[in-house]
């Protein structure tokens, strides 16, 4: 056994708090070591050619690396030994940086730390065993979950590479949020305007099979394979059939609120969600109808003349396999019920900014003339609370929800150009313009159309007579600032969707401390998730704006395609195996795997028949919670043996 | 069962009418209100404006002779009970504090061994309010009324101290409904108003009464333009900056028609027929008999 031990200096990050020249004459002391240098840039072309050198002269039959975590040069020093011909998995790495030298200032101690770590590591490394990488076949299909403009970029994206995509919405239309704002920041452009053309893409083009009123209900499988159940809920409508003729909502006799504009205004219980809605086709909701079951009215059946209208749909599951899931499930706004400091919902004219959104477009309840929600008065003076539950980590939400300044100061702007003589103040803690022509929008709205920005917080809202006590500070000059307004909007901040809560248990996605669903690594996967084949666009990773999230969307896109695109893929090979003789069928591994990767299987032993676990090789993703809860260690994990690790808590021991 | 009843120095001078009624409340009750012997001044703004354990030790002295109180009394909680906001608000923040931090209570312990005293940190402060919601609840205020309160609209009046801070709220501080659930259980409307917890002005009442005139006309408007035609309160210094100030701002010219100041306590000896010398109403600048012989509550017994 000859191993090469490799110290790297990472330039000071490393050689500041340990003294790499003693670890490496500590490491030639240790049994086994035939080699041991120091480098500066062990990752760097020069470092790893000092390995492969020494793998060729010395013969070395394993090699160990003490640089950073393994997280971020595992794959490289991989390459680097099965380029001269040593099996990639008698690499270990010992992590002296984040480990050691980034959370030690005692150069001494820090030293010792790393001398013990390379002992330990090198009594594992002589007990390490050549592991065979598998292969498993590809599924050439990708599916995208949630239509929001970042769900609609990455499948078009997706589908434009030539390959096909499903297209899954919970809601009777694409379009998410975006289609329900009127005009987006900082150009003022109108968003359904330039939203609308995706949308009418998506439903053209062939590649790309939506399936609207539905939900992703259960997913089995893993990278390349994976089997998916889409319940899709009856429309009631034959979408095929339905002209979009409207006859049916002139006889429809329930009222019932319209989602899309906020509850802000009525809509029937036949509907289409909006005139630009994809698939167009109208919908029966059936919580209003009094059609569905029992039939008590038929109205809208009667004069349909297309006969599109079928009472008798049935919820239907579509199962499907696909290569490559992208959760795009975005976001929804904090409650206003849990603003107790505003009225909790209970002011009428204290509305959140996507009320505005939709009072304020020629499509919403006024028709476009800024009508208040309490009296229908035209608004004159309008507040709006930057941070409302952002920001706030005693009462609320602790993060920025990134986008509540720029939206507020568009629809401060919105409301000038529609109210010229009106007056528009923004209460604001800071206001953060990070992003392109973003600083220029806001001093256009300050300078140009006169908005008015105070620094400060609104403590409370009353309602005072007809109007609103908006009472708060102004933090720039110290004093207290009472004023009246007739309309208060609140820059509520974005949480995660439930779409996004319950698509996260579906898949077992790992979530953050705020419930987005957690990125692969924060700035290097921003797209990718906990698990390998599953991507995520937009804001089910926390708050982003549009460019930001259309870009996600098309990386999401990328990586997909980068799995759906390949014949076969490799999948870990450091997976759990069981012995058979040593198991007891308990099943506490099948419990433990957070990957459904253990099943119980019946064996058969001395003429009797047994139960023992089986681990699924294309599954497991060698996470090693069934190898640790296995009660008579029966379950062991290539490339993390039993006695591996005992040889180096044992190393441990011995310092 | 019995309650050890701390008083503070308000409810033995200006609020006889708060804490006589709360006794005969709180026997009728079952959920008696007994002094404990021996309190001393809760410490009140003194102890919270500064970070001085000294300060900290009236608060304990109390707490630890509450503490030997309840052990004699049959059947009490490990809890000191309070009418009045401030003093309860001081109570409850000194309570949480030694209990978090007990080098304080060590150090204080010490202060308070010449009184034969150490306080373990084993007490609980509750407002009278508390116990009516949490030990006797609404029903049974509810099925003790005998006289209920047709034609009055209350507004429910919190003030600040019974609200923050979070160590010493007595309920959700955006939207309390403890007075307004007694309220309603008494037979009475309330309103929904927003004032229930401006300032009164507190203290400036000493030297700067513009402040708290400038706050209770707010107060008072809003709870007028709301329908109420009375306001129930949980603290001396609400009910008096409420109380006289209304009639100082009639003699100024800035308000008319003032709106009787009630403890909550008052109301329920009223709904619950018990003898009317308990509320001391003569110690009130608004006369509250003119509204409760108008609506024809006055002089019901059980």
């Amino acid at each position: 056994m000859r191993i090469g031990v490799y110290v790297c200096e990472c330039g000071k990050n490393i050689s500041a708090t340990v003294d790499v020249e003693k670890v490496v004459d500590y490491a030639k002391s240790l049994p086994y070591v035939a080699s041991s240098r120091v480098y500066k840039y062990m990752c760097a072309d020069p470092g790893q050619e000092l390995i492969k050198k020494d793998i060729e002269e010395l013969k070395l039959d394993k090699v160990i690396v003490a640089a950073c975590s393994p997280r971020m040069h595992e794959p490289t020093f991989r390459a680097a030994i099965e380029d001269k011909g040593l099996n990639p998995y008698t690499l270990e790495i010992v992590n002296i940086r984040e480990q050691v030298s980034w959370v030690h200032d005692d150069k001494k101690k820090g030293t010792k730390k790393a001398k013990s770590l390379v002992k330990s590591s090198v009594m594992r490394s002589a007990l390490m065993e050549p592991l065979d990488r598998k292969k498993v076949g590809v599924t050439h299909k990708a599916l995208v979950i949630g239509a929001g403009i970042a769900g609609i970029q990455a499948a078009l994206d997706i589908a434009g590479s030539g390959y096909q995509v499903t297209l899954v919405e919970k809601t009777s239309s694409i379009g998410g949020k975006m289609a329900q704002l009127d005009k987006t920041f900082p150009t003022l452009d109108c968003s359904a305007c330039i939203l609308s053309p995706k949308m009418v893409d998506v439903g053209r083009n062939p590649n790309i099979t939506l399936i609207a009123n539905a939900e992703v209900e259960q997913v089995d499988g893993y990278v390349g394979n994976f089997e998916v159940k889409i319940k899709k809920k009856p429309r009631y409508v034959i979408e095929d059939k339905c002209t979009m003729c409207d006859d049916c909502v002139a006889v429809c006799p329930v009222i019932a609120h319209d989602e899309y504009n906020q509850n802000l205004s009525p809509r029937k219980a036949i509907y289409i969600a909006f005139p630009q809605a994809i698939p167009a086709s109208y919908i029966i909701d059936p919580d209003d109808c009094l059609g569905i079951d029992p039939l008590i009215c038929s109205k809208c059946k009667d004069v349909c003349g297309p006969e599109a209208i079928d009472f008798d749909m049935k919820p239907e599951i579509i199962e499907d396999e696909f290569g490559a899931i992208v959760v795009a499930t975005g976001y929804d706004t904090y409650p206003i019920e849990n603003l107790g400091e505003y009225g909790q919902g209970n002011i009428p004219d204290v509305i959140t900014g996507l009320d505005f959104e939709r009072l304020i477009s020629p499509g919403g309840p006024s028709t476009g003339a800024l009508r208040r929600p309490s009296d229908g008065k035209l608004v004159k003076n309008v507040v709006f609370i930057h941070c409302a539950g952002s920001r706030d980590p005693a009462k609320h939400l602790p993060y920025c929800s990134k986008i509540c300044c720029m939206y507020s100061t568009k629809q401060a702007l919105m409301f000038k150009h529609e109210v010229r003589d009106g007056t528009a103040v923004n209460f604001y803690i800071d206001i953060r313009t990070g992003g392109k022509d973003y600083e220029e929008f806001y001093q256009r709205a300050a300078e140009e159309a006169k908005v008015v920005y105070i620094r400060g917080k609104v403590s409370e809202l009353i309602q005072d007579g007809d109007e609103i006590l908006v009472k708060g500070v102004n933090t720039l000059t110290a004093e207290t600032v009472e004023l009246h307004a007739d309309l208060v909007v609140l820059a509520t901040g974005i949480i995660p969707s439930q779409g996004t809560k319950d698509i996260a248990s579906v898949l077992r996605l790992s979530l953050g401390i705020n419930g987005f669903i957690k990125e692969a690594h924060p700035k290097l996967k921003p797209v990718e998730t906990s698990i390998t084949g599953v991507f995520v666009a937009g804001c089910a990773t926390g708050p982003k704006d549009i460019p930001e999230t259309v870009s996600q969307a098309g990386r999401a896109a990328v990586r997909a395609c980068n799995i759906i695109a390949q014949d076969e893929i490799e999948v870990e090979a450091t997976i759990a195996h069981v012995d058979e003789m040593l198991c007891r069928g308990c099943g506490v591994c099948v419990e433990t795997c957070p990957y459904s990767a253990i099943t119980l299987i019946d064996t058969k032993r001395f003429g009797n028949t047994y139960k023992v676990a089986s681990v699924n090789e294309a599954l497991c993703k060698g996470c090693g919670s069934c190898a640790a809860a296995c009660l008579n260690g029966a379950i062991n994990q290539f490339g993390f043996e039993d006695k591996q690790i005992l040889a180096m808590i044992q190393a441990l021991g011995e310092e | 069962m019995k309650n050890s009843y701390f008083p503070g120095c308000n409810l033995k001078t200006e609020a006889k009418g708060f804490e006589q009624s709360a006794i005969a409340v709180s026997k009728e009750l079952d959920a008696e209100l007994v002094e404990m012997p021996e309190w001393n001044c809760c410490g009140t703004v003194q102890t919270m404006t500064t970070d001085n354990l000294m300060r900290r030790i009236a608060p304990v002295r109390v707490l630890s002779r509450a503490s030997k109180h309840v052990k004699e009394l049959e059947g009490s909680p490990n809890q000191v009970t309070t009418l009045c906001s401030m003093c309860n608000s001081t109570l409850k923040i000194v309570n949480a504090e030694v209990k978090e931090n007990p080098n304080d209570l060590e150090k204080i312990n010490f202060q308070l061994e010449n009184d034969d005293l150490v306080y373990e940190g084993d007490m609980e402060v509750k407002h009278f309010l508390e116990i009516l919601r949490d030990n006797v609840g609404y029903e049974n205020i509810a099925k003790k009324v005998t006289n209920p309160l047709e034609g009055m609209k209350i507004a429910s009046y919190y003030g600040c101290m019974l609200l923050h801070p979070e160590k010493a709220k007595i309920d959700d501080e955006e939207m309390p409904t403890v007075m307004e659930s007694i309220a309603l259980s008494l037979g009475a409307e309330v309103v929904d108003w927003p004032y229930f917890k401006q300032c009164c002005g507190s203290y400036h009442i000493v030297d700067r009464d513009d402040i708290v005139n400038s706050q209770v006309v707010k107060i008072i408007r809003n709870a007028k333009k709301t329908g109420a035609n009375a306001l129930i309160v949980a603290c001396p210094l609400c009910a008096y900056n409420l109380d006289n100030q209304q009639v100082e701002l009639e003699k100024l010219g800035v308000e008319k028609d003032p709106i009787p100041i009630f403890y909550f306590t008052q109301l329920m000896a009223i709904a619950m027929g018990l003898p009317q010398k308990v509320n001391h109403f003569e110690d009130h600048h608004i006369n509250p008999k003119t509204l409760l012989k108008e609506l024809g509550l006055l002089g019901k017994k059980k």
